[in-house]
């Protein structure tokens, strides 16, 4: 870890935050030069726990983005490969693929892959032997680009209420919408109707995002 | 704020959305081709009807697909939404704007 | 005892709960279930308030949020809300109330002079101010007219209380917890419908609550029932019902909001957790607007004297909060419902004499002459008189036409004096919906006729006036409207009402339209007869009005400002529109009527912003380094939504620190001698991949990408399709089907959206995708001489110019992490951009700044980077560019490549005026005196024009576009777009400077700095 040449600014890696915990690539030869120690746009921000509504930061996700058109056979077999029903996939929908990975409708021609590091390394080593490399399609690593908050607890959906314009009583467990949180886009997860919820939003925009949510759930801590 | 139905992600407000103007104004197949008062036509003239007029709206912020709505801009009611699957058109068979 | 006007028994009141409050400093006390206004009245305050123009002393007239007049001052301090309606004002322990519009104080107000001035300031007088005497007029009458108009005052710190906001769905929305609305309700809820239920009062009841014992509804009494449906509600898990909170607004589609009055009955800090106020955004499948009927006044002389109330306010005073306003008092009718007041106040102890308007009497009058009620039929009162309250009436009998007088004049003494001009639908939300109404002569008022899709009205605010059609109509709402959301209702038993003394034919009886009571005075000579309480207009104002041509109703609206702002025209709506009718000798019908506007009760800018407020007011981006840069105590700029760094100032020797400009030239001898480093990661960043990614990019674009090399990078210049430029930015081609795109910090969103739209809609058939990439990387520039060798310890890749030339781009690894680095420069050094997953960009900005600080790498903001490119003359689009310039202008039309096809903006660029000589280019400006730096914006002329005076036009050569003084240089340095610029170099030119004399300056080359750009790729 490189020093801070002013001395004015701590330490980033003092209290490891969840989402920052990422092994860095190791490189060879060791001790030649620092290795750069990762931490994620919350990482200056603490879980907040409440008996009604809880806010948390789950294991930072690896993202893949993946570009296809609609009747894209190619893409289908991919998906096939990777456990998914195929391509496009049922809208406004995710679907978990295995204990690791999950895949989210975003568009007709689009889905999002989420998964552990390893998960989506492997994901992507599936998807380049069934697509080739002239395959009609776009595959993109997007993991950073995005942050994870949780909000859980039975008051949860009143938060969300507080921004979303959506009648969150009618969405399903599995449903993937992408909506408005006051003035953020956000990618709504619903994991379990009413109660437990994941909200991707930018990363330059997660820290307003969260504190918008701490401050929205505050009624109810 | 009326209510929008995105052919892909159904009934959502219309803070969800942006729209574009005139769903129907083709782009000439070969710009250099045209003359200037045609292309100056391109850019420039667009239908403002009382009534019916075709429009290509975005979802923004949502699935930020394209897609063509025939809306009454005296009502604001929206009377159809079409997919561009029939191309940047808009609808297949549908009236070329609104009351000239 | 002080609530001399507070009986010893009845009302909805809590007799063991008494509440101390002030009213402009005075202590008095009220009772628990008591407003502001009935526990004013309790203590026998009549006088609440002074007018918005004329300062006529004003009281209490309703007894809801259609007051015109009782709007008070709550609070103090930063937390104090003018304009608050006593009559909506739950009164509590310690609340502190103040009257408004009145100087020194409510009895003796100096500001009622404007009285006197009444005849110079008719209706339309700001307009006729506007227009003369003279141009000056305006600005010596404004400070004493604004001084002396308005109502009350903003307090100017900032509100401390805590506001909510949330959205809430529903397939019914009701509006109204009176009897229909109740109805309506217990209807749709029994069928399984998710219904809310929204109501401006505390408890459910509506109308019910200011009535007497004797309704029933089912065989129980009629507040008993309502209490009971309630219960049965809020027992449902798919019935909300929201109380204090009134409906504001009714939009398209169903979609309201809603102003819940949390906490505010608590008084101030005693809320808890909970937020003051919460506004709503209702989205509901079908609405019912139960929102009952309004009483309105009638137009005479004298008739805003405090004491003066509607007939049914006085009766609701009596019945829910057993308060006798008047011992003697005179009602004045033109329907039957004020007999129902007389013969309650009558039973209550008051005297009562009731002028009834119609000559042929009513079968009520028998029973309130049984009561004990003088009812004095045909008669009218001319006059009201008395100074701070209504102390006497004079009477008259009318003729048959009802256009004289005949007959003695009869005065009275009295305490009180009701009013009923007869009863309206509240068809405020329904209008806003854009629901059409129409005349209804029976009713004397505009009734609903046919609304938008699922929007129905019920009970008073569809034209009912009996109890029973109130219940008959909500219960037949409330299925229908559930049915329309798919729920199969089992019909309920028919609701049973029982309300003596209203004749079969309903509630208020035959009414007898008297839009201006005849007085002894032709209208606009006498006494005022006013039409609209709040803002002051008065029939005479109206008449003037239609004589000078303002006789449409929207026209007429705006000059006389009656029905305009928060009182939209609840009480004088309707008056307002039959005078005109009447002058303009033509049916109410083809007046029409003027467009309610919500909202319909006034909501506080708190509501308003609910949560927006200080730093959750808008979304900000943070870069993964923005930590850093705030430590630093870094001078920021926002970009977007973005807060970058201006300039780093560094502490000084003294203690003190450098300021903006010291930090800056700083910076930019940094880079131009050692390195600097650079936080870039807004910059908008975009994989464009396919098969088609190329074409794609070239249909985009001016430049060619099919012909770009994997591994190379190309700036590039993106069009409207009016050929003006609309952003630029580096692409580097990966492979041959992969592209990192990047684009200005402002523009990046645009750009994305952009070329979403023409790849969906203009070009389906291209195999390529678009996906932001700006949030995954964090970006770090080292630029500088001597960035090669800080860097180079660090990385894996070959930073040799050789391996890693000018204008390419390589992946490898930095301190062993991925990283994509561009060989471009923005600043004309040597730089590198480096690309790294944000999580490391922290670290890696830690990382380089450690690695260089023995060699002088210092971080450098926007204010250093935008010097640095002027230097080497680099644009930056917005500003060399403005929507108008196009590549030739900016000398980048060799950029353009013309014979790879057709793209966005290529065609414009043939058109005549994209050709012409005299277009304005970019060069630079040299100014002869170089210390002195020119402003930004100034104008450039030529060096024999003129000295710029008023009404001497001058011709305009151009404009200064970018100007600094330039470190590197030690002199100042501009540049401009002067038309045909490019022939002109070396010629002098002046720029005017307001206040002082023109700057002389000479056209250069827009470079100014290393001409051959050797420093880049060295």
């Amino acid at each position: 870890m490189a020093e801070d040449p002013t001395g004015a600014a701590p330490p980033p890696d003092g209290d490891r935050p969840p989402d920052g915990d990422r092994p860095a690539v190791p490189v060879a030869p060791p001790g030649t030069m620092p290795v750069l120690q990762a931490a994620g746009p919350l990482a200056e921000r603490s879980a907040l726990f409440g008996e009604a509504v809880a806010l948390g930061i789950p294991a930072a996700p690896a993202r893949l983005n993946l570009r296809a058109p609609a009747g894209s056979a190619s893409m289908a077999a991919a998906m096939q490969e990777l456990g998914a029903p195929g391509w496009p996939l049922p809208a406004n929908r995710w679907t978990a693929l295995g204990p690791d990975r999950q895949l989210v409708w975003l568009g007709p021609d689009e889905a999002l892959l989420l998964g552990s590091d390893p998960a989506i390394a492997a994901a992507r080593e599936q998807l380049s032997a069934v697509l080739g490399g002239t395959a009609p399609c776009a595959i993109t690593d997007v993991s950073d680009g995005a942050a994870t908050i949780r909000l859980s607890g039975p008051r949860s959906a009143d938060v969300l209420a507080k921004g979303c314009p959506l009648d969150l009583a009618v969405l399903p467990a599995g449903a993937a919408v992408q909506t408005l949180l006051g003035h953020l886009d956000i990618l709504l997860l619903v994991l379990e109707p009413g109660r437990d919820y994941d909200i991707h939003v930018r990363s330059s925009l997660a820290a307003f995002a969260w504190d918008w949510l701490a401050d929205a759930a505050q009624e109810f801590l | 704020m009326f209510l929008i139905d995105c052919p892909w992600c159904g009934t959502r407000p219309q803070s969800e959305f942006a729209a574009h103007g005139e769903a129907q104004v083709v782009r000439p197949a070969d710009p250099a081709a045209a003359s200037d008062a045609e292309w100056a036509a391109y850019l420039f003239l667009r239908d403002n009807p009382k009534g019916r007029l075709l429009e290509r709206w975005v979802h923004r912020h949502g699935c930020r697909r394209w897609f063509t709505v025939a809306r009454d801009t005296a009502t604001d009611r929206i009377e159809a939404v079409y997919p561009p699957a029939g191309g940047p058109a808009g609808p297949p068979s549908g009236p070329a704007g609104g009351d000239r | 005892m002080s609530q001399t006007s507070r009986l010893p028994q009845g009302g909805r009141i809590d007799r063991a709960r008494s509440l101390a409050f002030t009213f402009d400093g005075e202590r008095l006390s009220g009772l628990g279930g008591d407003t502001l206004a009935s526990a004013l009245l309790a203590n026998g305050r009549v006088l609440v308030g002074r007018s918005f123009k004329y300062h006529r002393p004003r009281g209490i007239v309703g007894l809801g949020a259609e007051e015109p007049n009782a709007l008070v001052r709550l609070g103090s301090g930063a937390a104090a809300e003018p304009n608050a309606r006593a009559t909506c004002v739950e009164l509590f322990d310690g609340l502190a109330a103040e009257s408004q519009n009145r100087w020194p104080s409510l009895t003796s107000d100096l500001g009622a002079a404007a009285g006197l001035l009444a005849p110079i300031l008719p209706a339309g007088f700001y307009y006729k101010t506007f227009m003369g005497p003279g141009a000056g007029a305006w600005r010596v009458y404004e400070w004493a007219i604004r001084r002396m108009a308005g109502l009350g005052r903003a307090p100017s710190g900032a509100d401390p209380d805590r506001y909510e906001q949330r959205f809430a769905h529903c397939d019914l929305l009701v509006a109204g917890a009176g009897p229909a609305g109740l109805a309506a309700a217990l209807a749709a809820g029994r069928s399984g419908a998710r219904v809310i239920l929204a109501d401006m009062d505390r408890e459910a009841g509506g109308h019910l609550l200011a009535e007497g014992d004797d309704l029933a509804v089912d065989g129980q009494p009629a507040l008993g029932w309502a209490a009971a449906v309630a219960a049965e509600l809020d027992g449902m898990p798919n019935v909300q019902r929201l109380c204090r909170t009134a409906l504001a607004g009714l939009y398209d589609g169903n979609y309201l909001t809603a102003w819940e009055q949390v906490t505010d009955h608590l008084g101030p800090g005693r809320g808890g957790g909970l937020p003051r106020q919460r506004l709503w955004r209702i989205r509901a499948r079908q609405a019912v607007l139960a929102t009952g009927a309004l009483e309105r006044p009638l137009v005479f002389a004298g008739n805003d004297r405090p004491g003066v109330m509607l007939s049914g306010a006085l009766r609701g005073y009596l019945h829910r909060y057993a308060v006798l306003a008047g011992r003697r008092v005179c009602l004045m009718t033109n329907n039957d419902s004020a007999y129902r007041t007389a013969i309650a106040l009558q039973r209550a102890g008051a005297s009562c004499i009731l002028a009834d308007l119609r000559s042929d009497g009513t079968p009520l009058a028998a029973a309130a002459r049984a009561a004990g009620v003088e009812v004095l039929t045909g008669h009218a009162v001319t006059q009201a008189q008395g100074g701070m309250r209504v102390d006497r009436v004079r009477l008259r009998k009318m003729s048959e036409s009802g256009g004289a007088m005949i007959g003695g004049l009869r005065k009275e003494a009295v305490d009180i004096l009701a009013m009923s001009g007869g009863w309206g639908p509240n068809v405020a939300l329904f209008s806003q919906a854009r629901g059409r109404l129409h005349y209804d002569p029976a009713l004397t008022a505009f009734r609903p006729a046919g609304g938008p899709q699922g929007l129905r009205c019920a009970g008073g605010a569809d034209g009912a006036t009996s109890l029973q059609a109130a219940l008959d109509g909500g219960v037949a709402a409330g299925l229908a409207a559930a049915a329309d959301c798919g729920f199969d209702a089992a019909p309920l038993p028919p609701l049973r009402a029982e309300e003596p003394d209203v004749p079969a034919d309903g509630g208020a009886g035959r009414v007898r339209a008297v839009w201006i009571v005849p007085g002894e005075h032709p209208v606009g000579r006498g006494p005022k007869q006013f039409v609209d309480f709040q803002n002051d207009v008065t029939a005479g104002d109206l008449q003037l009005a239609e004589r000078e041509g303002f006789s449409a109703v929207e026209h007429m609206k705006r000059y006389t400002t009656t029905g305009m702002a928060t009182d939209q025209g609840k009480l004088s709506g309707m008056n307002a529109l039959g005078i005109l009718a009447e002058m303009r000798g033509t049916s109410v019908d083809a007046v029409g009527h003027t467009t309610f506007r919500p909202p319909y009760v006034p909501v506080t800018f708190g509501a308003m912003a609910g949560r927006r407020t200080g730093p959750l007011f808008d979304p900000l981006r943070r870069t993964p380094m923005q930590g850093w840069h705030e430590r630093q105590g870094a001078l920021l700029e926002t970009v977007g939504q973005w807060q970058r760094p201006l300039c780093f100032p560094q502490a000084l020797p003294d203690g003190k620190r450098e300021d903006r400009a010291a930090a800056t030239r700083r910076e930019v001898l940094a880079v131009r001698h050692a390195a600097g480093l650079l936080d870039a990661s807004t910059l908008g960043k975009i994989m464009v991949e396919g098969p088609d990614a190329a074409t794609f990019l070239n249909r985009l674009y001016v430049n060619r990408f099919d012909s770009l090399k994997p591994g190379h990078c190309r700036y590039g210049l993106m069009l409207t399709e009016n050929g003006t430029v609309l952003d630029d930015g580096v692409v580097a081609r990966l492979d041959a089907r992969r592209f990192h795109v990047t684009t200005t910090t402002g523009g990046a969103a645009h750009v994305l959206d952009w070329m979403e739209e023409l790849l969906q809609t203009e070009w389906p058939d291209l195999q390529a995708w678009c996906t932001s990439v700006t949030d995954h990387w964090a970006v770090a520039t080292l630029s500088g001489p001597l960035s090669r060798e800080i860097l180079a310890p660090l990385t894996d890749i070959d930073l040799a110019n050789a391996a890693f030339p000018f204008m390419t781009v390589r992946e490898g690894l930095v301190c062993g992490a991925p990283a994509r680095i561009f060989r471009v420069s923005f600043t004309g050094e040597l730089s590198f951009e480096i690309n790294l997953a944000a999580r490391y960009g922290r670290a890696l900005w830690d990382c380089l700044l450690a690695a260089g600080s023995d060699r002088g790498l210092v971080p450098f903001g926007t204010d250093a980077m935008h010097l640095l490119r002027a230097e080497k003359g680099f644009i930056m689009v917005g500003q060399e560019s403005d929507g108008t310039t196009i590549p030739d202008d900016l000398g980048m039309a060799g950029m353009v490549k013309g014979d790879k096809g057709d793209f966005i903006g290529k065609r414009s660029l043939s058109r005549p005026d994209m050709l012409r000589g005299d277009r304005k280019q970019l060069v630079g400006l040299l100014t002869a005196e170089p210390r002195t730096v020119l402003r930004e914006g100034a104008q450039i002329v030529a060096p024999d024009a003129p000295d710029p005076r008023p009404g001497q036009k001058v011709p305009m050569l151009g404009h200064v576009t970018s100007s600094y003084f330039s470190p590197t240089l030690n002199r100042s340095i501009a540049l401009a777009l002067v038309k045909g610029g490019r022939a002109r170099i070396g010629e002098a030119v002046k720029v005017p400077v307001m206040g002082g004399p023109p700057v002389a300056a000479s056209i250069a080359p827009p470079i100014f700095h290393d001409d051959k750009g050797a420093a880049a790729r060295g």
